[in-house]
């Protein structure tokens, strides 16, 4: 006679803790992280004693050799264990609660690029960086777009990990986002008005001065950029949502496309809001 | 002839998505040419050229009687979708804005093109059987960290030049091309298999060697010594 033992499952909190907690530490070993990760010591040592008034939008460099190459990483990730589909369905914990783990790895990057950023306001105070007519909520807003960025390139890869079944997606998400921000970054070189800032803004990663003439006439352009980071952070959100949906079976589906919808619609208010403000370009 | 084995999927799905790209560049061309999105539609591109040699059924091929420079000859005709892409793209480019350096655009297309096949047949001779994705991977994220940052100063050649630095940039992508065709040649060749000590050879008809005898008169040359295998006596 067999006894047989019923053990009481783990609580789904508790399992989603154990899983993130593994994808965080697959996160922070990967390759492409730890070289992102070293290229933007480097870059920071280059910049450190070369800020100027245009420095916030200095976050180029975590936003990319974070974020962009984070894509790459959050994909590899994402994709790694469909070889071994049937032994990681038999495990307990569905698909949601694997791709929220995925999602809550993507915090390791994030911290990262929120601690480059502390380091760079720390930096540019320190080394009496010259005023300029950026107020000091408006830069600290353009650098956490900066942080934002580190944790919304690894979510979009995550998401087209999950969406998409064919070798060098990952690659291909990378390369549309950054055809996305350098399209409409290009329009800071049009007249302003609500239309360009539009255009500017609507990317997932915005640059707000320009150096144009050999940094003779520096600019900051107009709108707002704490709403500009509250419509990033929807972005992720977004990111984050659509990537659990593909997995998600019956009424919790059904709730995650609500989730999403509501989300669209915050961010759409928050771009609405962030475009509204003034387009007027202000010297620096 | 469209090699067999090839993932037509991903090869022309990026090449489609490359020539979306510069499509896109031609269009909106003005009086210079968009060099930076130009150059971003040359990244999907290299990165089909790195999926080339991508072969799922690489260990039940690897058995076949067909050499494994052969089947990269073969597979290396994939590349031409994506070297024509781009070919056709920078053509088309120039005739719409005359000031384009075609010329150089051309070398820097085949170099980086080269690359990603050269790293894919690297990483395949260190026994990955599907090595296009981490090869694509590490050329797409390199040309895109290159097209976004600056080299540092020290640097002797532009990568990706703008309006001056074509001829150094053109011999640098040049050079690289001859390397990886030379790489690609190098890491394609079969592996050579260690016969172990005292084992006969399976390809070699052994036993008609074996049962050969002196010629009849005695006058032949003597039987060599079969009780132990000429393989074993090279140590």
């Amino acid at each position: 006679m067999t006894a047989v033992v019923e053990r009481r499952a783990a609580p789904a909190q508790a399992t989603l803790r154990t899983l993130a907690w593994v994808e965080a530490r697959r996160y922070a070993r990967h390759p492409v992280f730890l070289l992102g990760a070293g290229l933007l010591v480097w870059s920071s040592v280059a910049i450190s004693d070369d800020l100027d008034a245009t420095f916030p939008d200095f976050k180029v460099a975590v936003g990319f050799l974070v974020g962009v190459f984070g894509v790459l990483v959050g994909y590899q990730l994402t994709r790694s264990l469909s070889r071994s589909t049937d032994a990681v369905t038999a495990a307990p914990a569905d698909g949601v609660l694997r791709t929220a783990a995925l999602c809550l790895a993507c915090l390791v990057p994030g911290a990262l690029g929120l601690a480059w950023v502390g380091w760079l306001y720390a930096t540019a105070v320190l080394t009496s960086t010259p005023d300029s007519a950026i107020g000091t909520g408006d830069r600290i807003a353009i650098l956490l777009a900066g942080a934002v960025a580190t944790v919304g390139g690894p979510l979009v890869g995550v998401m087209v990990g999950r969406w998409t079944r064919f070798p060098g997606a990952g690659l291909v998400a990378a390369v549309l986002l950054v055809l996305w921000t350098g399209f409409s970054s290009s329009a800071l070189e049009q007249r302003a008005s609500h239309l360009t800032d539009l255009a500017r803004l609507q990317a997932p990663f915005a640059f707000w001065t320009s150096s144009g003439d050999a940094h003779a006439t520096n600019w900051v352009a107009g709108g707002s950029p704490w709403w500009h980071l509250a419509y990033v952070v929807l972005l992720c959100g977004l990111a984050a949502t659509a990537a659990m949906v593909h997995e998600a079976t019956g009424g919790r589906r059904t709730r995650l496309w609500r989730v999403l919808a509501v989300l669209g619609v915050l961010a759409l208010g928050c771009l609405a809001l962030a475009v509204a403000g003034d387009p007027t370009r202000v010297p620096l | 002839m469209i090699p067999q084995g090839l993932d037509r999927a991903v090869v022309g799905g990026t090449s489609a998505l490359g020539a979306v790209i510069l499509t896109a560049c031609v269009v909106l061309a003005g009086d210079h040419p968009p060099l930076l999105f130009l150059r971003l539609g040359l990244v999907p591109l290299a990165a089909a050229a790195a999926f080339v040699l991508d072969d799922p059924a690489a260990p039940a091929v690897d058995a076949v009687p067909r050499t494994r420079r052969r089947r990269t000859a073969d597979r290396t005709v994939g590349v031409a979708l994506p070297l024509g892409v781009w070919a056709t793209g920078v053509g088309a480019l120039e005739l719409r804005v005359p000031a384009t350096a075609a010329a150089g655009l051309l070398v820097e297309g085949a170099g980086a093109l080269a690359v990603g096949l050269a790293l894919a047949a690297l990483l395949r001779w260190a026994g990955r059987a599907e090595p296009g994705e981490i090869a694509a991977s590490a050329v797409g994220g390199t040309m895109l960290a290159l097209l976004v940052f600056d080299l540092p100063s020290w640097w002797p050649a532009p990568v990706f030049p703008g309006d001056d630095g074509w001829a150094a940039s053109t011999a640098l992508w040049g050079g690289l091309t001859l390397t990886a065709a030379v790489l690609v040649a190098l890491t394609s060749a079969d592996a050579w298999r260690r016969i172990p000590v005292g084992r006969r050879p399976a390809h070699v008809p052994w036993p008609s060697w074996r049962r050969r005898d002196p010629e009849p008169g005695g006058g032949g040359r003597p039987s060599p010594d079969w009780s132990r295998s000429s393989w074993a006596s090279r140590r």
